[in-house]
């Protein structure tokens, strides 16, 4: 029952809790009482936006005052919204109010005055719900569905939470100002709020009750009304001096009949209808509606011998109800009221006789019925649909809707026919599956609806004086026909309508709305302009016969409206600057500016925006971005410093159902987590990753797939990823790295992200092979090779480093630690796919790795077997081509791998022979090896295999002299130079010690001392110095030669 | 013989109170709120009316709060008292020019008969400035500005010594003022030297003296002027006004001056002069709102809400962005509740925002 809060001028109020709370202010208190009189004079004259703007001006002023003056803000909006008949409106002014009330607390806030405040605050929330109320009070009669059933259940648990914080807020309320039974005019101004917030509470039990159906939930109804009955009679039993206790004895009447007791109703309310005194005033204007409702709906006392039927008696007491309380005409409870009398009316009509007489009553007297169903209308409250609907059957039932649009006389059936015409277009292009079939139903309805509109406007501006429509209704049919022409497209002309409203009537509530319609319609224009624009040049650019004049004038219209967009978005933005729609205006003449490369004029614009606008993250994700193109433009590091703080500062959403919001987060903070990679701050990327990736998972998926946001996702998750794995490998924490990889590893062969970026995924999946490796866990490592493979990559090369790691670790451990290396590696080999390495290089390293497994070559053949499954086929598939071998280098290592495992292997000197014929064959002039040096010295290792260490030194100084000059200029040459040197020492040594011939030993040991003179021999290779370290040590002949002429040098 | 019985009683009960003069009295200009008090008048002088009660209670009415006095008088009844005050009434209210000017004119006719009858210096006195009032009233109706303010000139001679002086003597100032008269200081200079004012009054002079020598530039001379008026609120208030030159400081001390002050007319002066040099600072936000006070707060003086309401035809549009409201100050602005102010011939002639 939307009630007036009786509130006290707010200049005495708070100039009384000023007395008690303030401490000495900068702004005096009669300066204070004084500014506040002007508030209390504007609100007097119903000015409140004004009293907003001034008690907001005053904020800036005296911020030493804000607690009062917030306080006087919601005050003031809590009474406008009161009398405030749009609902959209009524809403802002109370969310206003509680924001206000909800700042005034943050801050340091005396005692006196909180309780006060926070009871004022679950006021204005229960008055809230109650607006969800009235949304699905009209479900209530509708079969159920799931969606109803959710709705209602969720109005009635916000009335209930909304309840419960105002039942705690009156009692704290209460504790705080203390005894209240006194006679005093303070005590009973805070008895009688306390009194008003009880009746609240019992209504809302009651309210909670009206979500569920008479018939279908009659058990949870009752329920609830016994609850309100129980809250209402406690009241009611209360002395007879308290307004209250007969508010209390009126919803008795009420819950009586809801009870199905109309009698006990009827009793009820009996003496309030007869009462004259001003305490009960408010009680008897409630108990004279509620007494209309118990005869329209359960008919006169049977004891009693009315004159009239019930409907005849309800429309008279109704409409002598609405002209005793003219200053209620714009409440819920007016609405009520008039409601009543048109059911009666229609009654009444209902059963008029069909004959020509009756025929122009029932036109008479639908004309009144028109006129109060106006009034309900007007009043945005839960009979408005209600009466909308009857008014269209009204008219149905008049032909109005059969009548062509031009044979329409007045604004209302204008008005009405535009608003059945686009209802209409709505269910019939609802019905239809195909969407174009469907939009041109629609479009077809609308386009009578905007000729209906447009006529409604040329009839009211004709209209004189009392014909004139309400301006309210004006306005309203100014919005739809802004509304109804961007929606069809009509850009300039819904920019021409809406902002001449905009302009024109400011202070409208639908001006608003109106503006930003507009705004949209500027900049729908300006996007078709310009593309038009394009086009044509395209059309150009392709042969069609264009003139230069037609080109600049069409790149002259996007100008052009992109100067009244930014003039109409300023205006905008200045006339409603603290409302949404000027944060929206603000927010379209940034990117106006934008567009217009003025980054500092966008920037400054986007930074202007009110922390508490919705846009505002929006507006900090631009400026971001403008920050990091004056970074590029200016070469200002500072700049990125700011992008970056401003991208930290984007909260996360609260509504997750705000779609461009949560989408603005995800890309802000993704291009946030880039910085935080290249800056290596990896654990802080993980937890903004886990925050971006929940948010996205709230994106419906053609808004992630929309301006690349899934594929930026997904590399950032890689990314995220790998910074973590990286890190952790770092730290020597490999099962953590394990554990990040492991949930991309899983998915790898589906992830389209790593199959797009391969270098990305591959150096991802090595990573996660190297940390498997690491920590052990081979069943992970296996799985990693699979995902490699999987994506065409190669693990061969990183599973060679692991084996020869291993082994190397391994082997001084002796028998034990190697059977466990092999034990860890094995798999690992295994779990490669022989036939997805495309490479030979590949099946090489494999090769490799399986020879590398080998410890003793007897015991160890096995490995070796497994080399050359790997290597033998390619082998024979490349030897069987000797000149195009020739020619293949890639080829001939290959090949050459394949010969010396075919030495490695071999365990009798019979073995020897198949490597032998090969590398005969190869070495022949015209064979693939002829001058292949690598195979060249492989021939010297068969050799010295096959015990011919003669023919040893003899090939190795042909190799030695043939690599003789470029040995000191090529480190190439100058490794193999080294190698066939070795076997060139190891051959004349081995050859005399077989020999017994000294000579021949004194020179090997000669050549070594020669090498070691050599310029190069300090970058000769570790490893090769190591093999004649290892002769030396092997050979005391060759040794004691060779220290006896190393003395001598 | 109903007729007869009700114009019996009608006789009786003007033979009741014939033999007591009368006095009407604005007690609320805001909402044109008046009272009658009778007895008999014991003095007359520009200080106001002296009248004694049948209770024996002797009143001094200030003579700037006199609407209407009904003399006692041989030939005059009161009735022809009343008509000339009615009719100046029905002329304020009329819905047409042409009814206006036909109440004007049976208003003058009703004070001409009261002239030609009045014999008593007093009458006279009255049936004069009574006419001044009418004739200036007509002159305005028909655009003749020149005539009201030689009416007013020669009215303010005739009526000297009496109770009219005073407000003669303002309305020749007022109309001085509005023609942009360099003798309006003069009239003014006149109303403060006049001798017998109550100090009250005196001081309220004083008050509009030192108010039109600020708006004259002079506020070293209204200072002077005010230094001589006892210390009150008032007092306070008008010397923050002079003292307003001195930068924030100057703005900062008028504000508190306002919120202590509770006369309705002065702060609406001080509100406009501190809007207008707000607006003189290029201060349009402040101002605004300075303005918006005479609108909604002290709107009592006609000549200083239509001063407010002419500003604020152009600041609600551009400061409050609400040009539909800046329309309508101007629309009121030309209603007749202002014709006599200068600020409705400029509302004439401007051009109403682009609403």
């Amino acid at each position: 029952m939307n009630r007036l809060f009786g509130l006290l001028p707010v200049a005495s109020l708070l100039m009384a809790l000023a007395a008690m709370a303030q401490p000495p202010a900068a702004m005096s208190d009669a300066l204070l009482r004084f500014d506040l009189d002007l508030v209390d004079r504007l609100r007097e004259g119903r000015d409140f936006d004004l009293a907003i703007s001034l008690l907001k001006r005053l904020e800036k002023r005296a911020p030493d005052r804000l607690v009062q003056l917030r306080f006087a803000s919601a005050q003031v909006r809590v009474e406008q919204s009161a009398s405030e008949p749009d609902m959209t409106q009524r809403e802002k002014q109370r969310r206003l109010a509680r924001a206000d009330l909800q700042k005034m607390l943050s801050g340091q806030v005396s005692s006196d005055i909180a309780p006060e405040a926070k009871l004022l605050m679950a006021q204005i929330d229960l008055q809230l719900a109650q607006s969800q109320l009235a949304q699905v009070l009209p479900l209530v009669k509708q079969p159920p569905n799931p969606q109803n059933i959710a709705e209602k259940d969720k109005a009635r648990k916000g009335l209930a939470e909304a309840g419960k914080k105002l039942n705690e807020a009156v009692n704290d309320y209460q504790k705080s100002v203390g005894e209240t039974t006194g006679a005093s005019a303070v005590s009973m101004a805070r008895q009688a709020r306390i009194d008003r917030v009880r009746l609240e509470l019992a209504e809302n039990e009651y309210d909670q009750a009206r979500t569920y159906s008479t018939q279908r939930e009659a058990d949870a109804r009752a329920a609830l009304v016994k609850k309100a009955q129980s809250a209402f009679e406690k009241i009611s039993g209360e002395e007879d001096n308290r307004p209250a206790t007969w508010v209390a004895r009126a919803w008795m009447g009420l819950l009586y009949r809801e009870n199905g007791e109309p009698q006990k109703a009827r009793i009820a309310l009996r003496p309030l209808l007869l009462d004259t005194r001003p305490v009960t005033a408010e009680a008897k204007r409630m108990g004279r509606y509620f007494n209309m409702q118990v005869i329209k709906l359960d008919g006169f006392d049977p004891t009693e011998k009315p004159a009239f039927t019930p409907d005849q008696s309800v429309e008279q007491m109704g409409l002598a109800w609405l002209r005793d309380y003219k200053r209620f005409s714009s409440t819920q409870e007016a609405s009520g009221v008039r409601m009543l009398v048109v059911q009666s009316i229609l009654g009444q009509i209902s059963k008029l006789p069909k004959t020509p007489a009756n025929e122009t009553v029932r036109q008479n007297r639908y004309v009144q019925i028109r006129q109060l169903l106006r009034e309900v209308e007007r009043n945005d409250n839960e009979f408005a649909d209600e009466a909308r609907r009857l008014k269209i059957q009204i008219l149905q039932e008049q032909g109005a809707f059969t009548r062509k649009v031009e044979d329409l006389k007045t604004f209302d059936d204008c008005f009405v026919r535009a608003q059945y015409e686009n209802q209409q277009g709505e269910e019939e292009s609802g019905k239809l599956t195909d969407p174009k079939a469907s939009r041109d139903a629609s479009e077809k309805r609308r386009a009578v609806a905007l000729v209906a509109l447009t006529q409604a406007l040329k009839i009211d501006a004709a209209a004189k004086g009392s014909a004139k429509a309400l301006p309210e209704e004006v306005n309203r049919a100014r919005q739809t026909l802004t509304y109804f022409l961007l929606e069809s497209n009509k850009y300039e002309e819904a920019i021409a309508q809406g902002e001449d409203f905009a302009r024109n009537q400011p202070n409208a509530a639908q001006a608003p709305g109106v503006a930003q319609m507009t705004l949209v319609a500027f900049a729908q224009l300006l996007t078709a302009q310009l593309r038009a624009a394009q086009e044509l040049q395209a059309k150009k650019a392709m042969g069609t016969e264009i003139s230069d004049a037609a080109i600049a004038a069409a790149k002259k219209l996007p100008i052009d409206t992109r100067g009244k967009y930014s003039v109409f978005a300023k205006y905008t933005s200045d006339r409603w600057a603290t409302e949404e729609v000027g944060q929206i205006a603000k927010y379209q003449l940034s990117m106006i500016r934008l567009q217009e490369s003025e980054l500092p004029s966008a920037l400054e614009l986007l930074q202007s925006l009110a922390p508490e606008s919705r846009l505002k993250p929006l507006a900090q994700f631009q400026s971001a971005m403008i920050l990091y193109q004056l970074e590029q433009k200016d070469n200002d590091p500072s700049q990125r410093a700011k992008a970056i703080t401003m991208l930290t500062s984007i909260p996360e959403p609260t509504d997750p159902a705000d779609i461009p919001i949560v989408e603005n987060f995800v890309k802000a903070k993704l291009r946030l987590a880039s910085e935080l990679y290249s800056q290596k701050k990896y654990q802080d990327l993980g937890k903004l990753f886990e925050r971006i990736d929940t948010n996205a998972k709230k994106l419906p998926a053609e808004n992630l797939q929309a301006g690349g946001i899934k594929d930026r996702l997904e590399t950032m998750r890689l990314y995220t990823a790998f910074g973590l794995a990286n890190e952790a490998m770092l730290a020597k924490k490999p099962a953590e790295a394990v554990k990040v990889m492991a949930p991309l590893v899983a998915d790898a062969d589906k992830n389209e992200t790593m199959k797009k970026d391969q270098p990305l995924a591959q150096a991802l999946l090595k990573t996660a092979l190297k940390a498997t490796i690491q920590a052990t866990d081979t069943k992970q490592a296996q799985a990693v090779i699979a995902a490699i493979q999987a994506l065409g990559g190669d693990p061969t090369r990183d599973v060679l480093e692991a084996t020869m790691e291993q082994m190397a670790q391994a082997r001084p451990m002796k028998e034990a630690g190697i059977e466990q290396a092999r034990a860890r590696i094995e798999p690992l080999l295994k779990a490669i796919k022989p036939e997805q390495l495309k490479e030979n290089r590949s099946a090489r390293l494999l090769a490799a790795s399986w020879s590398a497994l080998v410890v003793d070559d007897k015991k160890d053949k096995k490995y070796y077997l497994q080399a050359e499954g790997l290597l033998k086929p390619r082998a024979d598939k490349l030897l069987a081509d000797n000149t195009a071998l020739g020619q293949d280098k890639d080829g001939q290592v290959t090949a050459l791998a394949y010969l010396r495992l075919l030495r490695q292997k071999a365990a009798t000197p019979e073995e020897l022979t198949v490597e032998r014929q090969l590398i005969d064959a190869a070495m022949a002039k015209t064979g693939w090896a002829a001058k292949n040096v690598d195979v060249r010295i492989e021939n010297l290792e068969l050799l010295g295999e096959e015990n011919k260490f003669g023919v040893v030194a003899s090939e190795a100084k042909k190799l030695v002299d043939l690599l003789e000059k470029r040995a000191d200029s090529d480190n190439y040459f100058r490794d193999k130079y080294v190698e066939a040197y070795f076997h060139m020492v190891l051959g004349y040594f081995r050859f005399g010690k077989d020999k017994n011939e000294t000579t021949q030993i004194s020179r090997a040991a000669a050549l070594m001392i020669e090498l070691e003179k050599r310029a190069f021999y300090g970058s000769v290779a570790p490893a090769m110095k190591d093999r004649f370290n290892k002769l030396l040590e092997a050979e005391p002949l060759l040794k004691a030669q060779y220290d006896k002429l190393k003395t001598k040098v | 013989m109903r007729q007869i019985l009700s114009l019996g009683f009608c006789l009786f009960f003007s033979c009741a109170i014939l033999g007591q003069e009368s006095v009407r009295v604005s007690t609320d200009r805001t909402k044109n709120l008046s009272e009658v008090f009778s007895g008999t008048i014991q003095s007359e002088s520009p200080g106001g009316i002296v009248l004694k009660s049948t209770d024996g209670k002797t009143t001094t009415f200030s003579p700037l709060d006199i609407l209407m006095v009904q003399y006692k008088h041989e030939s005059l009844a009161r009735l022809d008292f009343q008509m000339v005050y009615d009719r100046q009434l029905q002329a304020q209210t009329a819905t047409s020019t042409k009814d206006q000017a036909d109440r004007l004119k049976q208003a003058e006719i009703a004070a001409t008969k009261l002239l030609d009858e009045a014999g008593r210096p007093a009458i006279v006195r009255y049936a004069r400035f009574k006419l001044a009032q009418i004739r200036s009233d007509m002159a305005r109706a028909n655009g003749k500005d020149a005539e009201i303010l030689s009416t007013w000139k020669q009215t303010a001679l005739e009526v000297k010594g009496g109770w009219e002086e005073l407000p003669a003597l303002k309305a020749l100032a007022e109309i001085q003022e509005s023609q942009g008269s360099a003798d309006v200081l003069t009239t003014y200079e006149t109303m403060s030297k006049l001798t017998g004012l109550p100090p009250v009054l005196a001081q309220r002079v004083g008050y509009l003296l030192a108010a039109q020598l600020l708006r004259k530039g002079k506020p070293a001379d209204a200072l002077t002027r005010l230094k001589a008026l006892p210390s009150s609120p008032e007092t306070t208030l008008m010397v923050a006004c002079a003292n307003l030159g001195s930068g924030d400081k100057g703005v900062a001390d008028l504000r508190q001056a306002m919120a202590n002050a509770t006369d309705g007319q002065l702060l609406a002066f001080a509100c406009n002069y501190l809007g207008e040099t707000l607006l003189g600072d290029k201060n349009s936000d402040d101002a605004f709102w300075e303005f918006v006070r005479v609108e909604a707060q002290f709107s009592g003086d006609p000549a200083e809400l239509a001063r407010a309401l002419f500003q604020l035809g152009t600041l609600y549009d551009t400061v409050a962005k609400d040009p539909k409201r800046a329309t309508e100050c101007l629309e009121r602005l030309k209603t007749r509740e202002f014709s006599s102010s200068p600020f409705q011939k400029k509302a004439l002639q401007s051009k109403a925002p682009a609403a």
